[in-house]
């Protein structure tokens, strides 16, 4: 639609970040949850913070929206140190968060109409509810809604104040594919349309593939990797897996750094097709087990463990001891 | 680039299942404290409102005028050694429980499941959300605590005889009392709302105290058939004045000869209440700042589990 505002996500630019984040630290009694992380968001980015439970991530978020005081290290978000956030502060930054359910006895567009009213030049309530597709939901109580209509309400409200900033946690858990793409859409609309920039929490690695203009792994209180997408990917220690069926039938894997070298080889050998040829470039994924194994393996130095059955469910598998067999 | 896209019009669809609310009204004020009064008196408007549809919730406050005018209706005989009708006694009394009720019982409760509904944190997280919260609030209370009077007193008055202020002191001493009571009761309803844990374990936490002093208080029946230590122990609470404040603007002069101490003692009244009212103002502010500061996601995540496992929300 316009190629212009594409080039300017890639290139940085000189603008103080709207998220600025350097040796930030947080420790809960005796515990550390934040080793020293440091962010850097752009404005009308699309930051995703991706990491295993446990990771500090929402700990990391609260501390950016002003409602968790750190332990130390520098922030800004806004120009502005969070813990210090006043209300005109606040009027700039939006937040979706995955557990509301506040104001159920209301009506739609009551709510989106009477949260307008805090803020100084709001959206348009009417409008706004068309574009988060809930104009035919306009007078239904908000208990009424169902998840992804309630979801899409948070959206709503969550911008209505027209922010600059926008926390989006877990934004489409619960969601079904065509929801789940509407949401992206309107998400990427927001960041390329409106250049609002957008801080997005997921566990949904296909989620943040898809609209993160970069991505942060957090791991262990550690901010592990941060780059785009492809960046990630190419940088996970797993190499591209080739696979192939021999002349005798057996099937065939090998790992290489080299892909394209291992399969002109394989056809000048075989001087003809190979059956069941396969190259599998290595994933977002492959980069995020392979730094949550890292990170357990540290952890677990020392008390003897396998860091192998450090398994980070993606919700496969009941059994924790099971090994993921590749 | 312009700031909306083109993916709907602004003109809700007519076949809406509800009224559709008006826009394009007055913008709000640009000076920020204005603009939170407007804020929180459209919300109490929005909550009251809610209340007079809400049948469950519209029941609970009338069943109590109903059972006001049982009491008025049943009670025979006249206090001890005066003219006055039993009933009038016990009707002032139930007044000043009703008063106390709603400040100690229906705002914590009311806090505390807004509190954990989240909505509490989206003020927090609302530019001015959590003045015109407290700003609302306190327009709810004082229209049910004002409605529930009313509602008292006419209609045992109309229809069962029921008690009034005899002259302008009496009006007078009517007001300053339920102001006062309020004022006492409300401040401390708010702090304990903004301390209890979960909407279950509150209600479970507050009414056994709250029904306790309903008759230690005096406000049912006359305190001098309790014995001395617990008349005592209640004339530390406000619920005593409150209701002895009532009887004394409600009651003739003559009946003051059933008090305790055999006159009204307004002095002692307005000073407790104060004290309650100076107390619960005290107390209110640090730990409703403290609830809201601690309004986090995942705090809300964790309650909203705990209350999953209680089987609290329906799935």
């Amino acid at each position: 639609m316009n190629s212009a505002d594409t080039a300017q996500h890639a290139a940085p630019h000189p603008a103080p970040p709207v998220v600025r984040a350097r040796g930030l630290t947080m420790t809960y009694g005796d515990t550390p949850v934040l080793h020293g992380v440091d962010l850097d968001i752009q404005r009308g980015e699309v930051f995703a913070l991706l990491g295993p439970n446990g990771a500090g991530k929402t700990t990391t978020v609260e501390i950016l929206e002003g409602f968790r005081r750190r332990s130390g290290g520098e922030v800004s978000v806004l120009g502005t140190d969070p813990a210090h956030g006043d209300d005109t502060w606040r009027g700039r930054i939006g937040l979706v968060l995955q557990s509301w359910r506040d104001h159920r006895r209301w009506r739609v567009a009551e709510l989106l109409h009477h949260f307008a009213t805090y803020y100084p030049d709001p959206r348009d309530p009417a409008e706004l509810l068309a574009v988060v597709g809930l104009t035919g939901q306009a007078g239904r109580l908000v208990e009424r809604l169902s998840g992804g209509q309630r979801r899409r309400l948070d959206v709503a409200l969550g911008i209505v104040g027209r922010p600059e900033l926008l926390f989006l946690d877990e934004p489409t858990t619960g969601f079904d594919p065509q929801a789940r793409h509407e949401f992206h859409l309107l998400v990427e609309r927001l960041a390329r349309d409106e250049g609002v920039t957008v801080l997005l929490t997921t566990h949904d690695l296909a989620e943040a593939e898809r609209l993160a203009d970069r991505i942060a792994m957090l791991v262990g209180g550690r901010v592990r990797a941060v780059g785009t997408p492809a960046e990630l990917a190419r940088r996970a220690a797993a190499r591209a897996e080739v696979r192939w069926t021999d002349r005798d039938g057996t099937p065939r894997r090998e790992r290489t750094a080299d892909p394209s070298r291992l399969v002109w080889e394989l056809h000048r050998d075989a001087a003809g097709p190979i059956p069941g040829l396969e190259v599998r470039r290595p994933t977002l994924e492959d980069t995020y087990l392979h730094m949550v194994h890292a990170a357990d393996r540290a952890d677990r130095e020392g008390d003897g463990h396998d860091p192998a059955t450090g398994e980070h469910g993606n919700g496969d598998e009941n059994e924790s001891a099971e090994v993921r067999s590749a | 680039m312009t700031a909306t896209d083109g993916t709907g019009t602004a003109r809700p669809a007519p076949g809406t299942d509800g009224p559709a609310p008006q826009h394009g009204g007055p913008r709000p004020p640009h000076r920020p404290a204005r603009r939170y009064w407007r804020a929180g008196l459209l919300r109490g408007r929005i909550e009251l409102g809610q209340l007079l549809r809400n049948p469950k919730e519209m029941s609970g406050h009338l069943a109590n005028v109903v059972v006001a005018l049982l009491l008025a209706s049943w009670i025979s005989g006249d206090v001890p050694d005066t003219e006055t009708p039993m009933a009038h006694l016990v009707l002032a009394g139930f007044a000043a429980y009703l008063l106390f009720q709603i400040g100690l019982l229906n705002l914590p409760q009311m806090l505390v499941t807004e509190r954990e509904e989240g909505t509490l944190l989206r003020l927090r997280a609302t530019p001015g959300g959590i003045p015109a919260y407290l700003i609302a609030k306190s327009v709810l209370i004082v229209v049910v605590a004002v409605g529930t009077l009313v509602l008292l007193l006419a209609g045992t008055a109309l229809l069962a005889d029921g008690p009034l202020p005899r002259d302008p002191a009496g009006w007078l001493t009517l007001l300053w009392v339920t102001t006062l009571g309020l004022l006492a009761v409300v401040p401390l309803g708010a702090a304990l709302g903004a301390v209890l844990p979960n909407p279950r374990e509150a209600l479970a936490l507050i009414v056994l105290p709250v029904m306790a002093l309903l008759f230690t208080s005096g406000a049912i029946f006359p305190i001098t058939s309790l014995p001395g230590p617990v008349q005592q122990v209640a004339s530390v609470f406000p619920l005593k004045w409150m209701a002895q404040g009532l009887r004394s603007a409600l009651l003739p002069d003559a009946a003051r000869i059933a008090e305790p101490s055999g006159s009204w003692e307004l002095p002692m009244v307005a000073l407790v209440l104060a004290a309650w009212a100076v107390a619960g103002f005290l107390l209110a502010i640090p730990l409703l700042r403290r609830a809201a500061r601690r309004e986090s996601g995942s705090r809300l995540s964790a309650r909203h589990h705990k209350a999953a496992m209680n089987g609290a929300f329906p799935a």
